[in-house]
Protein backbone atom coordinates (compact mmCIF):
# COMPACT_ATOMS: atom_id res chain seq x y z
CA UNK A 1 0.00 0.00 0.00
CA UNK A 2 3.07 2.15 1.35
CA UNK A 3 4.74 1.53 -2.13
CA UNK A 4 1.55 2.32 -4.40
CA UNK A 5 1.10 5.73 -3.08
CA UNK A 6 4.81 6.51 -3.04
CA UNK A 7 4.74 5.90 -6.27
CA UNK A 8 1.44 7.59 -7.05
CA UNK A 9 2.64 10.68 -5.65
CA UNK A 10 5.98 10.72 -7.30
CA UNK A 11 4.26 10.03 -10.90
CA UNK A 12 2.05 12.73 -9.93
CA UNK A 13 5.34 15.05 -8.77
CA UNK A 14 6.69 13.90 -12.20
CA UNK A 15 3.75 15.40 -14.22
CA UNK A 16 4.18 18.97 -12.81
CA UNK A 17 2.73 18.69 -9.39
CA UNK A 18 5.22 19.83 -7.55
CA UNK A 19 3.33 20.34 -4.49
CA UNK A 20 2.80 16.50 -3.87
CA UNK A 21 6.41 16.03 -3.19
CA UNK A 22 5.41 17.89 0.33
CA UNK A 23 3.98 14.43 1.25
CA UNK A 24 6.81 12.53 0.67
CA UNK A 25 8.44 14.46 2.42
CA UNK A 26 5.95 14.59 5.21
CA UNK A 27 6.17 10.85 5.29
CA UNK A 28 10.04 10.35 5.68
CA UNK A 29 11.57 13.34 6.83
CA UNK A 30 11.84 12.05 10.53
CA UNK A 31 13.38 8.91 9.17
CA UNK A 32 15.78 10.53 6.86
CA UNK A 33 16.54 13.25 10.10
CA UNK A 34 17.07 10.19 12.54
CA UNK A 35 19.60 8.71 10.02
CA UNK A 36 21.54 12.23 9.49
CA UNK A 37 21.46 13.16 13.53
CA UNK A 38 22.91 9.74 14.75
CA UNK A 39 25.77 9.80 11.89
CA UNK A 40 26.67 13.46 12.77
CA UNK A 41 25.45 13.93 16.38
CA UNK A 42 24.91 17.79 15.65
CA UNK A 43 20.89 18.84 15.66
CA UNK A 44 21.96 22.02 13.53
CA UNK A 45 23.88 19.91 11.13
CA UNK A 46 21.26 17.46 10.21
CA UNK A 47 18.83 20.02 9.72
CA UNK A 48 20.67 21.37 7.25
CA UNK A 49 21.69 17.93 5.98
CA UNK A 50 17.98 16.65 6.14
CA UNK A 51 17.04 19.74 3.66
CA UNK A 52 19.96 19.03 1.17
CA UNK A 53 18.91 15.65 0.39
CA UNK A 54 15.39 16.37 -0.09
CA UNK A 55 16.40 18.83 -2.81
CA UNK A 56 18.46 16.49 -4.01
CA UNK A 57 15.91 13.64 -4.05
CA UNK A 58 13.01 15.81 -5.81
CA UNK A 59 15.59 17.25 -8.50
CA UNK A 60 16.94 13.57 -8.81
CA UNK A 61 12.88 12.27 -9.41
CA UNK A 62 13.28 12.00 -12.78
CA UNK A 63 16.06 9.46 -12.95
CA UNK A 64 14.18 6.67 -10.04
CA UNK A 65 13.18 4.36 -12.57
CA UNK A 66 10.78 2.36 -9.99
CA UNK A 67 12.81 -1.07 -9.88
CA UNK A 68 13.11 -1.14 -6.48
CA UNK A 69 10.95 0.33 -3.61
CA UNK A 70 11.13 4.31 -3.54
CA UNK A 71 12.40 4.06 0.45
CA UNK A 72 15.46 2.40 -1.02
CA UNK A 73 16.30 4.91 -3.47
CA UNK A 74 15.44 7.24 -0.80
CA UNK A 75 17.47 5.67 1.60
CA UNK A 76 20.73 5.48 -1.00
CA UNK A 77 20.75 9.56 -1.76
CA UNK A 78 20.96 9.45 2.21
CA UNK A 79 23.82 7.04 2.64
CA UNK A 80 25.52 8.72 0.05
CA UNK A 81 24.61 12.25 0.70
CA UNK A 82 26.13 11.69 4.46
CA UNK A 83 29.26 10.35 3.14
CA UNK A 84 30.00 12.60 0.88
CA UNK A 85 29.47 15.51 2.96
CA UNK A 86 31.87 13.60 5.78
CA UNK A 87 34.02 13.60 3.07
CA UNK A 88 33.57 17.03 2.57
CA UNK A 89 34.04 18.00 6.11
CA UNK A 90 37.27 15.77 6.28
CA UNK A 91 38.95 18.55 3.69
CA UNK A 92 38.56 21.23 6.25
CA UNK A 93 40.14 21.38 9.60
CA UNK A 94 38.33 22.30 13.03
CA UNK A 95 39.26 24.42 15.77
CA UNK A 96 39.40 22.49 19.08
CA UNK A 97 36.77 23.62 21.79
CA UNK A 98 39.66 23.45 24.58
CA UNK A 99 40.46 25.55 26.85
CA UNK A 100 43.74 25.49 29.15
CA UNK A 101 42.95 25.47 32.62
CA UNK A 102 46.16 25.37 34.64
CA UNK A 103 48.27 22.46 33.24
CA UNK A 104 44.83 20.67 32.39
CA UNK A 105 42.79 20.87 28.79
CA UNK A 106 39.32 21.31 29.33
CA UNK A 107 36.82 21.29 26.84
CA UNK A 108 35.27 25.06 26.38
CA UNK A 109 31.40 24.89 27.71
CA UNK A 110 29.38 26.90 25.37
CA UNK A 111 25.65 27.36 26.75
CA UNK A 112 23.03 25.58 24.07
CA UNK A 113 20.32 27.92 24.82
CA UNK A 114 18.12 25.29 22.16
CA UNK A 115 15.79 23.03 23.89
CA UNK A 116 17.64 19.55 24.01
CA UNK A 117 15.62 17.13 21.81
CA UNK A 118 17.12 13.97 24.13
CA UNK A 119 15.92 15.01 27.70
CA UNK A 120 12.35 13.61 26.62
CA UNK A 121 13.97 10.35 26.35
CA UNK A 122 13.38 8.59 29.86
CA UNK A 123 17.38 6.90 29.79
CA UNK A 124 19.06 9.97 29.24
CA UNK A 125 22.47 8.44 30.42
CA UNK A 126 21.93 5.37 28.41
CA UNK A 127 21.24 7.38 25.34
CA UNK A 128 23.98 10.12 25.54
CA UNK A 129 26.43 7.02 25.71
CA UNK A 130 24.63 5.01 23.01
CA UNK A 131 25.16 8.42 20.69
CA UNK A 132 29.00 9.27 21.45
CA UNK A 133 29.69 5.56 21.13
CA UNK A 134 28.10 5.69 17.68
CA UNK A 135 29.56 9.00 16.55
CA UNK A 136 32.99 7.51 16.90
CA UNK A 137 32.09 4.01 15.20
CA UNK A 138 34.33 4.05 12.16
CA UNK A 139 31.47 5.13 8.91
CA UNK A 140 31.86 1.86 7.42
CA UNK A 141 30.32 0.20 10.67
CA UNK A 142 28.19 3.62 11.85
CA UNK A 143 26.52 3.63 8.64
CA UNK A 144 25.51 -0.13 8.68
CA UNK A 145 24.33 -0.20 12.24
CA UNK A 146 22.28 3.18 11.65
CA UNK A 147 20.52 1.45 8.67
CA UNK A 148 20.28 -2.28 10.44
CA UNK A 149 19.83 -1.85 14.26
CA UNK A 150 18.01 1.93 14.43
CA UNK A 151 15.83 1.72 11.29
CA UNK A 152 15.66 -2.03 11.03
CA UNK A 153 16.11 -2.69 7.55
CA UNK A 154 17.17 -5.80 6.07
CA UNK A 155 19.81 -7.58 4.54
CA UNK A 156 19.02 -7.33 1.17
CA UNK A 157 17.94 -3.65 1.39
CA UNK A 158 21.16 -2.63 3.14
CA UNK A 159 22.95 -4.60 0.66
CA UNK A 160 20.64 -2.91 -2.76
CA UNK A 161 21.23 0.76 -0.87
CA UNK A 162 25.13 0.48 0.21
CA UNK A 163 25.79 -1.50 -3.26
CA UNK A 164 27.60 -4.19 -1.42
CA UNK A 165 26.72 -8.21 -1.66
CA UNK A 166 24.85 -9.80 1.27
CA UNK A 167 28.31 -11.54 2.74
CA UNK A 168 29.87 -7.98 3.36
CA UNK A 169 26.53 -6.87 4.68
CA UNK A 170 26.76 -9.73 7.04
CA UNK A 171 30.35 -9.47 8.35
CA UNK A 172 30.19 -5.62 8.59
CA UNK A 173 27.03 -5.97 10.53
CA UNK A 174 28.87 -8.95 12.87
CA UNK A 175 32.29 -6.57 13.26
CA UNK A 176 30.01 -3.26 13.98
CA UNK A 177 28.23 -4.98 16.51
CA UNK A 178 31.19 -6.27 18.16
CA UNK A 179 33.39 -3.56 17.95
CA UNK A 180 30.23 -1.16 19.67
CA UNK A 181 29.69 -3.86 22.22
CA UNK A 182 32.81 -3.91 23.57
CA UNK A 183 32.96 -0.31 23.68
CA UNK A 184 29.57 -0.09 25.44
CA UNK A 185 30.97 -2.60 28.08
CA UNK A 186 33.85 -0.32 27.98
CA UNK A 187 31.60 2.72 29.23
CA UNK A 188 30.13 0.22 31.60
CA UNK A 189 26.60 0.18 30.04
CA UNK A 190 26.23 -3.04 29.35
CA UNK B 1 26.12 -31.18 23.78
CA UNK B 2 29.25 -29.59 23.07
CA UNK B 3 31.32 -27.39 25.28
CA UNK B 4 32.63 -25.19 22.46
CA UNK B 5 31.46 -21.68 22.83
CA UNK B 6 29.65 -19.97 19.82
CA UNK B 7 31.59 -17.08 18.29
CA UNK B 8 30.49 -13.86 18.06
CA UNK B 9 29.15 -13.94 14.18
CA UNK B 10 26.71 -17.08 15.57
CA UNK B 11 25.54 -14.75 18.20
CA UNK B 12 24.45 -12.04 16.01
CA UNK B 13 23.13 -14.17 13.84
CA UNK B 14 21.22 -15.91 15.85
CA UNK B 15 19.49 -12.47 16.81
CA UNK B 16 19.08 -11.53 13.10
CA UNK B 17 17.19 -14.62 12.53
CA UNK B 18 19.90 -15.53 9.98
CA UNK B 19 20.93 -18.93 10.93
CA UNK B 20 19.00 -22.30 9.83
CA UNK B 21 16.40 -24.27 12.14
CA UNK B 22 19.64 -26.76 12.83
CA UNK B 23 21.98 -23.93 13.81
CA UNK B 24 19.55 -21.92 15.64
CA UNK B 25 18.39 -25.26 18.13
CA UNK B 26 21.89 -25.46 18.19
CA UNK B 27 22.57 -22.04 19.58
CA UNK B 28 19.67 -21.78 21.73
CA UNK B 29 20.56 -24.79 23.73
CA UNK B 30 24.49 -24.30 24.23
CA UNK B 31 23.04 -20.69 25.77
CA UNK B 32 20.63 -22.48 28.02
CA UNK B 33 23.96 -24.56 29.66
CA UNK B 34 26.74 -22.08 29.14
CA UNK B 35 26.66 -19.10 31.03
CA UNK B 36 29.51 -17.97 29.37
CA UNK B 37 28.22 -17.91 26.22
CA UNK B 38 24.76 -17.03 27.58
CA UNK B 39 26.04 -13.85 29.16
CA UNK B 40 27.43 -12.87 25.85
CA UNK B 41 24.14 -13.54 23.95
CA UNK B 42 22.55 -11.02 26.54
CA UNK B 43 25.37 -8.34 26.20
CA UNK B 44 24.95 -8.11 22.46
CA UNK B 45 21.05 -7.98 22.76
CA UNK B 46 21.18 -5.20 24.86
CA UNK B 47 23.60 -3.46 22.94
CA UNK B 48 21.36 -4.03 19.86
CA UNK B 49 18.01 -3.10 21.97
CA UNK B 50 19.77 -0.22 22.90
CA UNK B 51 20.53 1.35 19.42
CA UNK B 52 16.77 0.46 18.34
CA UNK B 53 16.07 2.62 21.24
CA UNK B 54 17.25 5.41 19.40
CA UNK B 55 14.12 4.98 16.61
CA UNK B 56 11.59 5.68 19.07
CA UNK B 57 13.82 8.49 20.09
CA UNK B 58 11.44 11.72 20.12
CA UNK B 59 13.46 14.66 18.50
CA UNK B 60 11.79 17.82 17.60
CA UNK B 61 12.08 18.40 13.95
CA UNK B 62 10.53 21.52 11.73
CA UNK B 63 8.50 20.45 7.99
CA UNK B 64 10.92 20.35 5.69
CA UNK B 65 8.55 20.03 3.14
CA UNK B 66 7.35 23.91 2.59
CA UNK B 67 10.70 24.83 2.54
CA UNK B 68 12.23 22.31 0.15
CA UNK B 69 9.52 23.11 -2.38
CA UNK B 70 10.69 26.96 -2.43
CA UNK B 71 14.17 26.04 -2.53
CA UNK B 72 13.39 23.59 -5.40
CA UNK B 73 11.15 26.17 -7.16
CA UNK B 74 13.55 28.81 -6.86
CA UNK B 75 16.61 26.43 -8.19
CA UNK B 76 14.90 25.58 -11.57
CA UNK B 77 13.72 29.52 -12.05
CA UNK B 78 17.83 29.82 -12.22
CA UNK B 79 18.13 26.36 -13.78
CA UNK B 80 15.77 27.87 -16.64
CA UNK B 81 17.14 31.57 -17.10
CA UNK B 82 20.52 29.56 -17.53
CA UNK B 83 19.47 27.69 -20.10
CA UNK B 84 17.88 30.65 -21.71
CA UNK B 85 20.64 32.18 -21.92
CA UNK B 86 22.50 30.97 -25.24
CA UNK B 87 19.18 31.52 -26.79
CA UNK B 88 18.99 34.99 -25.80
CA UNK B 89 22.38 35.73 -27.03
CA UNK B 90 21.57 33.88 -30.18
CA UNK B 91 19.32 35.99 -30.59
CA UNK B 92 20.53 39.61 -29.92
CA UNK B 93 23.44 38.18 -32.80
CA UNK B 94 20.72 38.31 -35.33
CA UNK B 95 18.91 41.08 -34.61
CA UNK B 96 22.17 42.57 -34.55
CA UNK B 97 23.42 41.27 -37.69
CA UNK B 98 20.00 42.02 -39.66
CA UNK B 99 20.46 45.08 -38.48
CA UNK B 100 24.11 45.46 -40.15
CA UNK B 101 22.54 43.88 -43.48
CA UNK B 102 19.56 46.42 -43.40
CA UNK B 103 22.15 49.67 -42.99
CA UNK B 104 24.42 48.28 -45.78
CA UNK B 105 27.52 47.41 -43.22
CA UNK B 106 27.27 44.32 -45.19
CA UNK B 107 26.50 43.96 -48.76
CA UNK B 108 24.36 40.76 -50.27
CA UNK B 109 26.79 38.96 -51.11
CA UNK B 110 27.67 39.04 -47.53
CA UNK B 111 31.09 40.55 -47.91
CA UNK B 112 32.15 44.06 -45.87
CA UNK B 113 31.71 47.17 -47.11
CA UNK B 114 33.78 50.00 -45.35
CA UNK B 115 29.91 52.55 -45.00
CA UNK B 116 32.18 55.12 -42.77
CA UNK B 117 35.31 56.06 -45.45
CA UNK B 118 36.09 59.28 -43.62
CA UNK B 119 39.73 59.66 -42.30
CA UNK B 120 40.61 58.35 -45.89
CA UNK B 121 41.66 60.19 -48.94
CA UNK B 122 39.35 60.26 -51.48
CA UNK B 123 40.99 57.85 -53.94
CA UNK B 124 41.69 55.15 -51.56
CA UNK B 125 38.51 55.39 -50.30
CA UNK B 126 36.98 54.23 -53.69
CA UNK B 127 39.49 51.80 -53.82
CA UNK B 128 38.88 50.02 -50.90
CA UNK B 129 34.92 50.31 -52.24
CA UNK B 130 35.74 48.38 -54.84
CA UNK B 131 38.25 46.14 -53.39
CA UNK B 132 35.64 45.58 -50.52
CA UNK B 133 32.48 45.04 -52.93
CA UNK B 134 34.46 42.39 -54.85
CA UNK B 135 35.09 44.45 -57.87
CA UNK B 136 38.38 44.64 -59.74
CA UNK B 137 39.61 48.54 -60.68
CA UNK B 138 40.22 48.90 -64.87
CA UNK B 139 41.76 51.60 -64.56
CA UNK B 140 43.01 54.85 -62.35
CA UNK B 141 43.26 58.62 -63.87
CA UNK B 142 43.62 61.75 -62.43
CA UNK B 143 39.70 62.04 -62.55
CA UNK B 144 38.38 58.77 -62.06
CA UNK B 145 38.58 54.98 -61.33
CA UNK B 146 36.49 52.70 -63.63
CA UNK B 147 35.65 49.36 -61.80
CA UNK B 148 33.98 46.15 -62.60
CA UNK B 149 31.73 43.95 -60.32
CA UNK B 150 29.43 41.68 -60.16
CA UNK B 151 25.77 43.11 -60.92
CA UNK B 152 24.52 41.42 -57.80
CA UNK B 153 26.56 44.12 -56.18
CA UNK B 154 25.43 46.82 -57.93
CA UNK B 155 22.88 48.25 -55.87
CA UNK B 156 24.87 47.68 -52.77
CA UNK B 157 28.42 49.62 -54.14
CA UNK B 158 26.01 52.36 -55.25
CA UNK B 159 24.34 52.49 -52.13
CA UNK B 160 27.87 53.25 -50.45
CA UNK B 161 28.97 55.68 -53.24
CA UNK B 162 25.48 58.00 -52.59
CA UNK B 163 26.14 57.55 -49.08
CA UNK B 164 30.10 58.64 -49.11
CA UNK B 165 28.55 61.38 -51.89
CA UNK B 166 30.98 60.26 -54.58
CA UNK B 167 29.96 60.78 -58.17
CA UNK B 168 29.52 57.65 -60.56
CA UNK B 169 28.19 56.14 -63.82
CA UNK B 170 27.17 53.26 -64.90
CA UNK B 171 29.06 52.21 -67.93
CA UNK B 172 26.43 50.61 -70.42
CA UNK B 173 27.92 47.42 -72.65
CA UNK B 174 28.15 50.32 -75.85
CA UNK B 175 30.62 52.27 -73.89
CA UNK B 176 28.86 55.20 -73.25
CA UNK B 177 28.32 57.02 -70.09
CA UNK B 178 26.29 59.47 -68.40
CA UNK B 179 28.72 62.24 -66.87
CA UNK B 180 27.14 62.98 -63.82
CA UNK B 181 29.02 66.90 -64.18
CA UNK B 182 27.73 67.37 -67.21
CA UNK B 183 24.90 65.65 -67.59
CA UNK B 184 26.09 64.66 -71.39
CA UNK B 185 26.55 61.46 -73.67
CA UNK B 186 30.35 59.92 -73.26
CA UNK B 187 31.92 57.54 -74.77
CA UNK B 188 34.71 55.44 -73.18
CA UNK B 189 37.74 55.13 -74.48
CA UNK B 190 38.55 51.08 -73.39
CA UNK B 191 42.41 51.52 -73.70
CA UNK B 192 45.26 50.73 -71.54
CA UNK B 193 46.87 53.61 -70.81
CA UNK B 194 49.04 55.18 -73.95
CA UNK B 195 50.99 52.37 -74.74
CA UNK B 196 51.01 50.79 -78.09
CA UNK B 197 48.77 47.42 -78.22
CA UNK B 198 50.73 44.34 -79.37
CA UNK B 199 48.51 41.51 -80.59
CA UNK B 200 48.14 40.01 -77.02
CA UNK B 201 47.46 43.47 -76.20
CA UNK B 202 44.46 43.56 -78.80
CA UNK B 203 43.54 40.26 -77.25
CA UNK B 204 43.20 41.88 -73.82
CA UNK B 205 41.81 45.10 -75.12
CA UNK B 206 39.08 43.15 -76.89
CA UNK B 207 38.47 41.47 -73.61
CA UNK B 208 38.34 44.63 -71.86
CA UNK B 209 35.79 46.27 -74.08
CA UNK B 210 33.78 43.00 -73.72
CA UNK B 211 31.88 43.52 -70.75
CA UNK B 212 31.01 40.51 -69.21
CA UNK B 213 27.53 38.45 -68.59
CA UNK B 214 27.20 38.99 -64.93
CA UNK B 215 29.48 42.21 -64.86
CA UNK B 216 28.83 46.36 -64.54
CA UNK B 217 30.99 48.31 -65.10
CA UNK B 218 31.47 51.66 -62.83
CA UNK B 219 33.08 55.20 -63.92
CA UNK B 220 33.71 56.93 -60.46
CA UNK B 221 34.84 60.04 -60.47
CA UNK B 222 37.20 62.23 -58.18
Amino acid sequence: MSLINDIEIINRVIEGDKEAFSQIVKKYQNMVFKYVYYQFNNYDEALDITQDIFITVMEALQSFRQESKFSTWLYSIMVNHCKNYRKKMNRYSTVSLKVMRGEDEVDLQLQDYRENPAEKVVNEDSIRIIKEEIEKLPDDFKDILTLRDIDGLSYNEISEILGINLSNVKVRIHRGREYLKNRLHARGLI
Amino acid sequence: MTLKHLNFDELSDLIDNELSEQQKDYCLAHITVCKICCKEYESLLKCISLLSSLKNECIAIPDFSERTLTICRSREKKRLFLKAVPAIAASVIIIAGAGFIRTGFFNESGSYVAANLSGHNETQRIIESVGNSKGRILKITHSFIDGEFDKNSLSAIERILHKNNIKHAVIVNSGMLVNPSTGKMEDVNFTYGNGSVSGNDIYKNQNYATIENGKVRIRIFK
